[in-house]
């Protein structure tokens, strides 16, 4: 940013008049420089810098902005407000960052999470109703010679995919100084992929063994009386509050 | 796979470790979320597939239907082929038998252990259900067929759905037309059946008896014999014939087709009868196949104890035929058919 021409600095108690603000985006940094001499021999001369980051404290309110100890008078609002922005816009975008990776990596929990509820599901109602399954993959198959066979490839597979979705993601999380969000997105994807197995045995001994994880993850355990896999996906990524209904746009890039 | 935090404790199911408070490592345990549980579809143990007539559902029996309908429609229990006025068995085999084929497979009738086609083969559509039958060593075919009372038209089409069933080495149990028309049946649960409606106990007498039956067929068809007929005394009880021999003599003018002494080489008896009844049930059929059946290329008795009421017994009997014993009445009708419509040829090499 070209250097800015303020009416005043306050600094640690000393106030300074006529001074100009350059802030270098680049290193996150401030100078003040006051403007010194006679007509003829008038110049700016450095008085300080100011480092900045992510913790610093602005806020600007009318014509002031303060940076932490700094209180800088602009001309008007708008310079103020433009000297605010360009100080806190990089957070911003750092946590839109850390935002849109943790989007990112709830979707792709979800889908993997659904996509394996779908499959259990179809196994169950090969074991109930055999000749139905079948029926419902010759939409897909066109008459193989072995559907089922194709089916169980076909899901490994994309399973498999969406896994290496799921872990790509999470890394994004951690890449982003996000690990403990990391760690219960995997927690998450651990304790709904187990509920998922003791339903589909119907082994509800399993189940209660997750109700610690799930308190950990403050999911409420009731969300484990669902009497299938598929219901108990649904209700556990509500309580997880993992939203489904719309894919995530691209992060923005760092 | 167990859990552990990254100090390596084994932990339950927590977000920090019980023993240490460190976090627990869920990346690598989440891998075994790939694995699916083994499941193996567990099919019925016999596929009853009805063409032309009606079969109905039997506890344990996977039903389903092959019909013509206003509208063609497809689901796991039947394919319905589009009613064309004036269709012949060539023109539903020409438009369906594709589409038949991937549909059989798609209902899995060939995964169960033994699959039976129950059909009508006087009608249209008989023909082109036995060309798309997947092969199965298990299989065989129910058949009403054509005689004298019906209509040239019939018996053509029901020589050609025959032909074809034979020349598939499938198996054929035949009734005909006129057996099925005047059949009259009596079961404890049911009481009297006639007409069609009268056939279903057959069906549910050869399905109870499916191991032995299909058994049977088999070892017939070793030796070439694909033709059969059958004959039934249900509900038979001492107060009606005068004992197991008249039973047994009875049932020889009740045949499922008119086939006279000498027609048949093989003779199976299955059974289902008190178990004081046995011994005299087998005595009574070793007697009866010694004195009607003289040189029999196989014969056998099967006995099983009867459900419900302790004096009834029920009967069935199927005879292996002398080759062509089904077709052979019908021919004429086929090439009389032939010469006015020669593209009802049947062709057997596909």
């Amino acid at each position: 940013m070209n250097p800015v021409r303020v009416v005043s600095v306050q600094f640690r108690g000393k106030a300074r008049s006529d001074c100009v603000l350059g802030i270098d985006e680049t290193n996150r940094e401030l100078a003040v420089s006051q403007t010194r001499g006679a007509l003829w021999r008038k110049g700016d001369e450095l008085l300080f810098t100011l480092p900045y980051n992510d913790a610093t404290t602005v806020r600007a309110h009318g014509r002031f902005v303060e940076v932490d100890d700094l209180t800088v008078e602009a001309q008007d609002e708008a310079t103020a407000a433009m000297i605010s922005s360009i100080l806190v816009e990089p957070r911003q975008k750092a946590q839109e960052r850390r935002h849109s990776a943790r989007r990112d990596a709830e979707y792709s929990v979800g889908a993997f999470l659904k996509d394996r509820a779908a499959a259990l599901s179809f196994l169950d109602t090969l074991k109930t109703n055999p000749r139905g399954a079948f029926f419902s993959l010759s939409s897909v198959t066109k008459g193989a010679p072995d559907p089922f066979s194709d089916w169980r490839r076909g899901t490994s597979a994309k399973l498999a995919k969406a896994l290496q979705e799921v872990d790509s993601t999470i890394a994004r999380v951690e890449e982003l100084g996000g690990h403990d969000t990391a760690q219960r997105l995997y927690a998450l994807t651990y304790l709904v992929g187990q509920a998922q197995n003791a339903l589909a045995e119907g082994d509800r001994k399993r189940l209660e063994g997750l109700e610690p994880l799930a308190a950990d993850l403050d999911i409420d355990v009731e969300v484990f009386k669902a009497l299938d896999a598929g219901t108990v996906t649904e209700r556990l990524l509500d309580a997880a509050r993992i939203n489904l209904t719309e894919k995530p746009q691209a992060a923005p890039a760092a | 796979m167990a859990l552990r935090c990254v100090n390596g404790h084994e932990t339950p199911p927590r977000l920090k470790c019980e023993a240490c408070g460190a976090a627990v490592y869920y990346k690598q345990p989440t891998t075994a979320l790939l694995e699916l549980p083994k499941v193996e579809p567990a099919f019925e143990k016999v596929s009853v597939m009805a063409v032309g007539w009606s079969v109905p559902p039997m506890e344990g029996v996977a039903s389903s239907q092959i019909r013509v309908a206003e509208n063609e429609s497809q689901s796991v229990s039947s394919f319905a082929l589009k009613r064309s006025e004036g269709a012949s068995w060539i023109d539903f085999y020409r438009k369906y038998l594709g589409s038949l084929r991937v549909w059989m497979k798609a209902v899995a009738f060939d995964r169960s252990r033994y699959s039976v086609l129950v059909v009508d083969t006087t009608v249209p559509e008989s023909v082109v259900a036995i060309a798309a039958l997947p092969w199965s060593k298990n299989t065989f075919v129910l058949a009403i067929v054509a005689d004298k009372n019906s209509t040239l038209l019939e018996q053509s089409t029901s020589f050609v759905a025959v032909r074809m069933a034979l020349d598939h080495k499938l198996p054929v149990v035949a009734i005909t037309t006129s057996y099925a028309d005047e059949a009259m049946s009596y079961t404890e649960e049911d009481g009297l059946a006639v007409r069609r409606q009268a056939l279903a106990p057959i069906v549910s007498v050869l399905v109870s008896a499916i191991d032995e039956v299909v058994d049977d067929l088999g070892r017939d068809a070793k030796v070439g014999i694909l033709e059969h007929c059958l004959s039934t005394v249900l509900a038979g009880s001492d107060r009606v014939y005068a004992g197991v021999d008249d039973a047994l003599a009875a049932q020889e003018h009740n045949l499922s087709i008119d086939a006279a002494q000498g027609e048949t080489s093989t003779v199976y008896l299955t059974a289902f009868a008190p178990s004081q009844s046995q011994a005299r049930l087998e005595a009574g059929f070793a007697k009866y196949r010694r004195e009607r059946l003289t040189g029999a290329v196989n014969a056998g008795v099967h006995i099983h104890p009867r459900q419900g009421r302790a004096d009834l017994f029920d009967l069935l009997f199927i005879y292996g035929l002398k080759e062509d014993r089904i077709g052979k009445p019908l021919v004429e009708a086929y090439r009389s058919v032939l010469e006015k419509a020669p593209d009802l040829e049947l062709e057997l090499t596909e």
